[in-house]
């Protein structure tokens, strides 16, 4: 018997489109900003990194005593010592650095982040207020939120309350077991985010279809991203805030704007950096007499936006209610 | 998506991805639209990962629904990777490359004859290999509204010079292999 119509049709879409396939880098664009939107690499970033322990050690101890070599560009050292010559963005980020190392760090068991958030690009939107609520012991908590999507017909609007596993966010005690030496603390972000690089081939290299993206990012890129992704956090030490503009210093491509504003209009150091792969520009914008982090925002090439703007920080014995529930 | 949501996440992806690549393209008739839907349709998976029971199927929701706004979709930017780059053409599964990449242009064109509720209903039938009652209940409706109207769709494609040449090669083939009487 030939084959039927339905035979044939099956038969010419299979072989017309088999030669189509996805590249692994979309799944990772695809985490890489789902990451940077709900987590802003709180799960990687600093997980991450004590996952990498070892190699970070490694690491560490082959760079402990020495300042990384010269950059051409004039790039500040990354270690202790001030360097001789400072740019006018070097200067101003060891500015923030003393800032940062002035400011009292505040006590209680849980932390409340309360932001603005908005995200934008492909046709949707995202946009309203969450406060994310963080048991400084476990890392776990939960995030109440009041946001809207529109732009987007069927898609489920994002739950009222989401609750987060212990551990998925960085405790105190991992934060304050990282090096505030910010050549040591270079070579840990560096290394964890290899790491993360390396799990990620690791487990792609089993799957047939899948071949390694052509375009890597370079060290610096990948310091940045670290780096950036960890400033928003509350619960940084003064020591090591202070440590990461350092480091942020000594990294190139970093631009640094005064006099900037946030959303809100408050007085902010505007720090960015535009990846050399995806060709994001990573913004984030810090309280110049503090060091803390007022903003963040993520600019796609393509023009969509994801943008955290921090409203308050305040800290608790217990787990404040929903405030957008009531 | 915590490390663990993440891996499963990028697993699902390496297992799914090219098909879901290729649903996109046949969904849209449109190779560099589908590239920005299977995009867009990653990045809601993501943001919803962990809250999805099926992923293929809120795949093939979302698909849907960016497909059914074909005017702003067309709009649609990729974000951050254009995933032309990531094409191998030598990629030593495709066993013909030359004839997909021949091949797929006379069927993304006859496809564009369609109105884009057929092209949906021969697409999920046909390529995603969903039953009648499968894709009556993804587009909400009846199981006899898809038999008829696949019946119409590939009564209209098979008008398209390009396609009806290719099934009546393809028909021809079959006769001449299984030893069909009624070939001449």
């Amino acid at each position: 018997m030939p084959d039927t119509d339905e035979d044939i049709m099956r038969g010419l879409m299979t072989h017309a489109m088999r030669d189509i396939f996805a590249p692994p880098a979309a799944a990772g664009a695809a985490v890489r900003r789902q990451r940077r939107r709900r987590m802003r690499g709180r799960m990687l970033g600093v997980a991450g990194t004590a996952a990498a322990a070892g190699l970070a050690a490694a690491t560490i101890l082959a760079t402990s005593g020495r300042s990384p070599a010269p950059r051409p560009g004039g790039t500040a050292q990354a270690g202790s010592a001030l360097p001789a010559h400072l740019t006018a963005a070097q200067q101003t980020l060891f500015g923030l650095s003393d800032a940062a190392a002035a400011t009292g760090r505040p006590a209680g068991r849980y932390v409340a982040l309360s932001e603005k958030t908005t995200s934008t690009g492909s046709g949707t939107s995202e946009a309203g207020q969450k406060t994310s609520v963080i048991d400084t012991l476990t890392g776990g908590g939960v995030t109440y939120q009041d946001i809207a999507v529109t732009g987007a017909p069927g898609t489920p609007q994002p739950p009222a309350v989401l609750p987060i596993a212990d551990g998925d966010f960085s405790t105190v005690a991992q934060l304050d077991a990282m090096p505030t030496d910010p050549a040591k603390l270079r070579a840990e972000l560096l290394a964890a985010a290899r790491q993360q690089q390396a799990q990620l081939r690791q487990f792609l290299a089993g799957k047939p279809h899948t071949k390694p993206s052509v375009a890597q990012p370079t060290d610096d890129d990948l310091v940045f991203e670290q780096a950036a992704d960890m400033l928003w956090e509350p619960d940084l030490s003064p020591a090591l805030r202070s440590a990461l503009y350092k480091v942020l210093a000594a990294t190139p491509g970093v631009k640094v704007q005064t006099g900037a504003t946030d959303s809100a209009g408050r007085p902010a150091v505007e720090i960015s950096r535009v990846d050399t792969v995806a060709q994001e520009t990573v913004q984030t914008f810090e309280n110049p007499k503090t060091g803390a982090t007022l903003e963040s925002a993520w600019v796609q090439a393509s023009g969509g936006l994801d943008e955290d703007l921090y409203l308050s920080t305040t800290y608790t014995s217990r787990i404040p209610a929903n405030p957008y529930q009531g | 998506m915590d490390r663990k949501q993440e891996r499963a996440f990028e697993e699902f992806i390496a297992e799914s991805g090219d098909s879901l690549l290729r649903l996109a393209t046949l969904l849209t008739s449109d190779q560099g639209l589908g590239e920005d839907v299977y995009q867009e349709t990653l990045h809601r998976l993501a943001a919803r990962w962990g809250r999805v029971d099926n992923p293929r199927a809120f795949c093939r929701r979302v698909m849907h629904n960016l497909v059914i706004d074909a005017g702003r979709a067309r709009k649609r930017q990729v974000a951050q990777v254009r995933l032309a780059e990531g094409f191998d053409d030598c990629d030593p599964r495709s066993a013909d490359p030359a004839a997909a990449a021949e091949l797929r242009p006379v069927l993304l064109s006859a496809l564009r004859t369609l109105t884009l509720h057929q092209r949906e209903i021969v697409v999920l039938r046909y390529f995603d290999d969903r039953s009648e009652n499968e894709v009556a209940d993804l587009l909400g409706i009846s199981a006899g509204t898809v038999k008829s109207t696949l019946s119409r769709a590939v009564a209209l494609l098979r008008r398209e010079p390009g396609i009806s040449e290719l099934f009546a090669r393809a028909t021809n083939v079959t006769m001449r292999r299984t030893g069909y009487a009624g070939y001449r």
